[in-house]
């Protein structure tokens, strides 16, 4: 301790600051260390993952290249990022597949069951060439934002037009991006940054180029490689800028500006090399440092370790356990000891401690015997679940560009973006894995959550909840489009086993129907009441697709598939030309085109029609577009219809006056209504007033002789069918023009719900079954998706090739039961 | 050089994984430098020797009770436990030679060839009966000498030398400073105190894959690999089911069988050639220790294992205390630890059943049922008890190193805990 002489008016000044300081952190954060700052951020963060448990999705598909037409298989394994093990939490699985420059968008559902199913996704005939996001996630996840949710990219073509894909984009300029290591560049610090090149359309490219400062004077020279990425050190000083001068693709040189340095502030330095410790060097630049700074870890949010630092000399040094760590993207974070971040440094660890996938294949004449064998790290047996794809790799597959289960729940799952080849990572021969892993881990970071909104308890709203089954979600809103809270919102079921749920909406207005039994599509009916009871209400079904940032992937960016992808087309056409048999569940293609007219919205309106001379035969229509403003159908009507006059009546029941048609070639004879196909003849009566006008779908006035015998003796005054909205249609969307437009109020909405996606059966032919000589080779020569390993950790399989395969490829993935993963590419040289 | 300070970063580490220097001298009795001296920490890979004037300096791999052995041809070895401020002090040793006595047996034991007569028992006691010990060789072992005394029934080893052992399954060429062996025949019980120093083999790429392999393999079945497991609290996620259980039922049943077997044997003549033995001799059990007994002995004989009261898993924080450092295992009553990832290997489950089946053989005797396949018990996961000799905790430090004495280990372990499947406190899977 060393005494000093402080003046009096300094001491004030510096009590002053001393005050004010940590208020403003208050406010900020409203956190500041007590006891021991570890624990405290270990309880917070813990807080934070129990009521935000985060989720997973890997899909393990067939293959990545279709024709339109074609099938996809997958298996999705959905887990608890905490611990990878198969999740409990969601049991429904959304996929969508998506193309924006087509605008084609498809959202299907699939019951999961402990974490898993197994599915197929038909590609529409219709499909235009190109390439197609492939999205899976559940409705927990959407909560999170795209950015966690399964990616893929699937190239998909045609085998009868032509595949005029949209090209690779040429124009548009390549990037380059740096990422100092901790976030910023410090002056007086030397800092790794890391960097990224990139061409228009986001692909890694190799550039090289160096850094100079504002005179032109050389610093450094700096090369990208794997993926376009590399680092450099850099020293800034104070009152000197840094530019990066690079030639990009052989073009002009450009000079990029490099981020600004902060005057003050902390730099991290992570050797993550070393087989025991993960060493992390913290220095400061700026006024003299007194405060001990606190590292933390943190993996799949999760609280790993932390380590109080006092800097000596402006910098300090903490070595942390690597067998503390679980295998995967670790969050290292600098706080102060006010409790704000100062810096941070995304890292991965490896603890080479997944599961070992051992394919032996017994094959004579084509059939072929797998037996596959799992291992943990010390090589003891494995009981886990896996799903097998079978693959001619000479031909056309690229399986092996697909991102295993490993690179996607280990890594990709924790980035933003693009990974290009993520497996590359996992490549035990590739002598660059960890190296271009760690440039990766600096130019691609991304985080789940803001430490900030963690420390102060601000928490995201969770909007979707995690779906135990199959929800119908909506929001009540008022005639102005603001939400209503606390309306009555009633579910009808339409068709066989009718039912009804009623809920009411929570303060946002939002309601969510949780539907009792597993449902393939049905159509539903959902009426809304605002809290006082009004009708004058709207009511919004959630869209089954999200809304989330496309991105757009165009033309075959990877030249390998777009040669494999060629290549099947035109096997396959030929295939096809020679009339050759093609295998069974490879449907022939539909050769003719059949251009079916459009119909009007009154036409369509028209289908449901139960009009026994046929929908929409009748001497005048009434459609919803005319009942628009409609209340009560008696005052409607009254002067719409042509012929028909109506006389007022006193109601026997309630001694009210009630309208009734008459046609005026009826001889006196009251009109009979059918309803929804069914006569409404005495001693029944119907009142027009006692159908709600806003329930109608069309009206078809029947008064001339020809158009009446269908109906009998009971028409003989002529009819009127009426027609209940039937769904399929919506009634808000368009005008009678087809003209789009805002949709109506209405207290009433039919929904049509998708319900879960029938998934075909792949057809896996007998072993011993001889193949026939002349038939397609198929394109996934076998594919299993429930492979479950025994107590000895072994699981196997049959399976038969055709002639002429020449390059078969095994791909086994899967995870244990301890939440380990596998992934194995097993091929024949 | 400040500036030069605020980038150059010093890695200072956490007690847990400080390397420490450690430095010395060796002489004789006279204080004479004794160059060539082998130093090294027990069971690690750290080892060096002393240069010409008898200095030696050692880097420790750390992590607490370390023994560093001092170790010269023709002298009697030293151990030195080393604490962590070790580093600070050298450390000097004086060096007895051998006696003459322990020559002198060695020497006769070789005249008499007494390797042929006690080679296999001490083989198996020391080396094991694993998959593992097919490939592991003794290549000194004319330096053992035996004595056997007929009255205890104990074998007794000495050398004078370090044996110097060979692994090929694991990949390493062991020194061991042999201080103590002795093996109660009767029971199979075997004690022996022994210092080893670990040196990696050297081979080619296929080689060192296949004892990686094989290292991870008797990792996976090790104690090591389970006092770690405890000390990082991971039981659950490595593997261990850890329950507690009351040795008094086991015991009785011990006893009661004992007295129907004593029974037996002692009748033999006379159930020759009596039909029902099992009547027979429970006849004879009533007739020696009464009817009262006899209703007792019945019931503690139809105690089957699962009749023991077993805890239900336990955590470490239920039978250890943890400290910067340290964990104290301490329990009452005794530990079965049950390491459910893997099955017990082949060669043990020969051993475990040939003794059950000895038993049941005996006890089916007069049904006339000779066929063993009939009994044969299914595999089971490796299991071992263990309970502290006399009421002391256990030490176990992070790198997983026990102070063992106190623990007395029955089961899995007590026959897989042998040198073919010693792996040094540096290894580590990852």
């Amino acid at each position: 301790m060393k005494n000093e002489v402080v003046p009096a008016v300094l001491r004030r000044l510096r009590k002053f600051r001393a005050a004010i300081i940590p208020a403003m952190l208050l406010l900020c954060f409203a956190f500041v260390w007590r006891v021991d700052p570890g624990d405290k951020i270990a309880t917070l963060l813990a807080d934070y993952s129990a009521k935000f448990p985060q989720e997973k999705v890997h899909l393990h598909l067939d293959r990545n290249y279709f024709a339109a037409g074609d099938t996809l298989n997958f298996k999705a394994y959905v887990v608890t990022a905490a611990d990878n093990h198969l999740s409990d939490t969601s049991r429904v699985l959304y996929i969508t597949l998506a193309d924006t420059t087509a605008g084609y968008s498809t959202t299907l559902q699939y019951p999961l069951e402990g974490g898993t199913v197994a599915g197929t996704l038909e590609l529409p005939d219709s499909l235009k060439a190109g390439n197609y996001n492939l999205t899976a996630y559940t409705g927990w996840m959407k909560n999170f934002g795209e950015g966690f949710f399964y990616h893929a990219t699937i190239s998909v073509g045609l085998l009868n037009g032509t595949n005029t894909a949209p090209q690779k984009k040429t124009t548009g300029t390549p990037h380059i991006y740096f990422f100092p290591e901790g976030g910023s560049l410090v002056e007086k610090l030397t800092s790794v940054v890391g960097v990224k090149a990139i061409d228009a359309n986001g692909k890694g490219i190799a550039a090289s180029g160096s850094i100079v400062d504002e005179s032109g004077k050389s610093i450094t020279t700096f090369q990208t490689g794997f993926a376009g990425m590399g680092r450099l050190n850099l020293k800034p000083e104070s009152a000197h800028k840094y530019f990066a001068l690079i030639k990009l693709n052989g073009g002009a040189e450009t000079k990029v500006p490099l981020p600004a340095a902060l005057a003050t502030g902390y730099v991290l330095a992570v050797d993550n090399t070393d087989k025991q410790q993960i060493k992390v060097g913290i220095s400061y630049s700026g006024p003299a440092a007194t405060q001990p700074v606190l590292l933390v870890a943190q993996a799949n949010n999760k609280y790993i370790t932390s380590a109080t630092a006092t800097l000596a000399g402006n910098s300090a040094s903490v070595a942390l356990k690597r067998r503390d760590f679980p295998t995967g993207v670790v969050q290292l974070t600098l706080f102060a000891a006010s409790g704000a971040p100062l810096a941070e440094r995304l890292i991965f660890v490896n603890r080479n401690d997944q599961l070992k996938l051992n394919v032996a294949d017994a094959a004579t004449n084509g059939s072929h015997k797998v037996t596959l064998e799992a291992t943990d790290a010390l090589l003891n047996p494995v009981k886990g679940e896996f799903s097998v794809s079978v693959v001619d790799q000479s031909r056309y597959a690229d399986s092996l560009s697909m991102p295993s289960i490993m690179a996607d729940l280990l890594l990709t799952s924790d980035l933003k973006g693009t990974i290009e080849n993520p497996n590359h990572y996992f490549n035990e021969g590739a002598a660059d894995a960890a190296a271009s892993l760690d440039n990766l881990m600096l130019t691609q970071g991304w985080r789940r959550f803001k430490w900030a909104d963690v420390l102060s308890r601000k928490y995201p709203q969770a909007l979707h909840s995690a779906e135990k089954n199959q929800v119908i979600s909506g929001v009540l809103l008022s005639t102005k489009g603001k939400p209503l809270p606390n309306g009555k919102v009633m579910l009808v079921a339409k068709g066989d086993s009718a039912y009804t749920i009623t809920t009411v909406a929570d303060s946002m207005g939002r309601f969510v129907f949780d539907l009792p039994v597993t449902l393939a599509e049905r159509k539903f009916s959902i009426i809304g009441n605002s809290a006082s009871g009004s009708n004058l209400v709207r009511i919004l079904p959630d869209a089954q697709d999200p809304e989330y940032e496309k991105s757009v992937v165009p033309g075959f960016s990877d030249v390998g598939i777009a040669n494999r992808l060629s290549n099947y087309l035109t096997t396959s056409k030929q295939y096809i030309k020679d009339g050759l048999r093609l295998p069974p569940n490879v449907r022939q293609l539909k050769v003719v085109e059949i251009k079916a007219k459009q119909p009007t919205p009154r036409e369509k309106a028209l289908e449901a029609s139960s009009n026994l001379n046929g929908p929409g035969n009748a001497d005048q229509v009434v459609d919803y577009h005319d009942l628009e403003n409609c209340n009560l159908l008696e005052t409607c009507l009254e002067g719409k219809l042509t012929g028909v006059y109506f006389k007022t009546e006193v109601d026997k029941n309630s001694n009210e006056f009630k309208k009734i048609p008459y046609a005026t070639g009826g001889m006196g004879k009251r009109m009979l209504i059918v309803l929804d196909g069914v006569p409404v003849v005495p001693p029944n009566e119907l009142r027009l007033n006692n159908i709600p006008a806003s329930n109608v779908q069309t009206i078809e006035v029947l008064r001339t002789g020809a158009k009446l015998v269908m109906y009998g003796m009971n028409a003989s005054g002529g009819a009127l069918i009426i027609t209940t909205k039937q769904g399929g249609i919506d009634y808000g969307a368009v005008d009678r023009y087809g003209r789009r437009r805002d949709p109506t109020v209405t207290n009433f909405a039919v929904y049509t719900y998708p319900g879960y996606h029938t998934s075909r059966e792949f057809y896996n032919p007998p072993v011993n079954a001889q193949p026939p000589q002349k038939v397609k080779p198929r394109e996934t020569i076998y594919w299993n998706a429930r492979v479950k390993t025994d107590d000895d950790g072994k699981a196997s399989f049959e399976f038969a090739t055709a002639p002429g395969t020449k390059k078969l490829a095994i791909i086994v993935e899967g995870l244990s039961d301890e939440g380990k993963t596998g992934y194995v590419y097993s091929h024949q040289n | 050089m400040r500036k030069l300070l605020t980038f150059i970063l010093l890695f200072v580490c956490g007690r847990a994984f400080c390397q420490h220097r450690l430095h010395g001298r060796v002489t004789d009795l006279n204080g004479m430098a004794l160059p060539g001296t082998s130093v090294f920490i027990s069971e690690s890979k750290h080892g060096t020797a002393t240069d010409s004037l008898g200095n030696f300096v050692l880097t420790s791999p750390g992590g607490g009770n370390l023994k560093l052995v001092v170790s010269h041809v023709g002298y009697e070895a030293q151990v030195k436990a080393i604490s962590a401020d070790a580093a600070d002090s050298t450390l000097l040793f004086m060096l007895k030679p051998v006696s003459k006595q322990l020559k002198d047996v060695i020497v006769s034991s070789r005249a008499n060839d007494d390797w042929k007569h006690w080679g296999a028992a001490f083989l198996a006691a020391f080396i094991g009966n694993s998959a593992f010990a097919k490939n592991c060789t003794i290549e000194n072992y004319r330096e053992i000498g035996f004595k056997y005394d007929n009255d205890e029934q104990v074998l007794n080893a000495y050398t004078s030398v370090p044996l110097k052992i060979k692994n090929e399954s694991l990949g390493y060429l062991i020194t061991i400073n042999l201080v103590d062996f002795v093996l109660y025949t009767p029971d199979n019980d075997v004690d022996y105190q022994a210092y080893y120093l670990f040196e990696e083999m050297k081979g080619d790429a296929a080689q060192q894959k296949l004892w990686e392999q094989n290292r991870r393999k008797a990792y996976a079945l090790s104690m090591m690999h389970f006092s770690r497991a405890l000390y990082a609290n991971k039981l659950k996620e490595e593997g261990y089911e850890v329950r507690r259980f009351s040795m008094k039922d086991i015991r009785e049943k011990e006893r009661v069988t004992k007295i129907f077997a004593d029974e037996r044997i002692k009748n033999a003549d006379y159930l020759k050639d009596k039909e029902n033995t099992e009547e027979q001799v429970t006849m004879l059990v009533e007739k020696h220790y009464g009817a009262d007994s006899l209703a007792y002995y019945r019931k503690m004989l139809a105690k089957q294992v699962e009749d023991i009261k077993m805890s239900a898993p336990l955590k470490q924080p239920d039978i250890s205390a943890k400290t910067e450092g340290n964990l104290s295992l301490n329990f009452k009553d005794a530990l079965q630890v049950v390491y459910k990832k893997i099955r017990e290997p082949e060669e043990y489950y020969t051993y475990r059943t040939q003794s059950l089946k000895n038993i049941q053989i005996v006890s089916v005797g007069g049904n006339g049922m000779n066929t063993s396949q009939a009994l044969l018990p299914p595999k089971l996961y490796p299991f071992t008890e263990m309970w502290l000799t006399n009421g002391t905790p256990v030490d176990i430090k992070e790198n997983g190193r026990i102070n063992n004495t106190n623990l007395y280990i029955h089961g899995f372990w007590g026959w897989w805990e042998k040198i073919a499947t010693k792996l040094p406190y540096e290894y580590y899977p990852d």
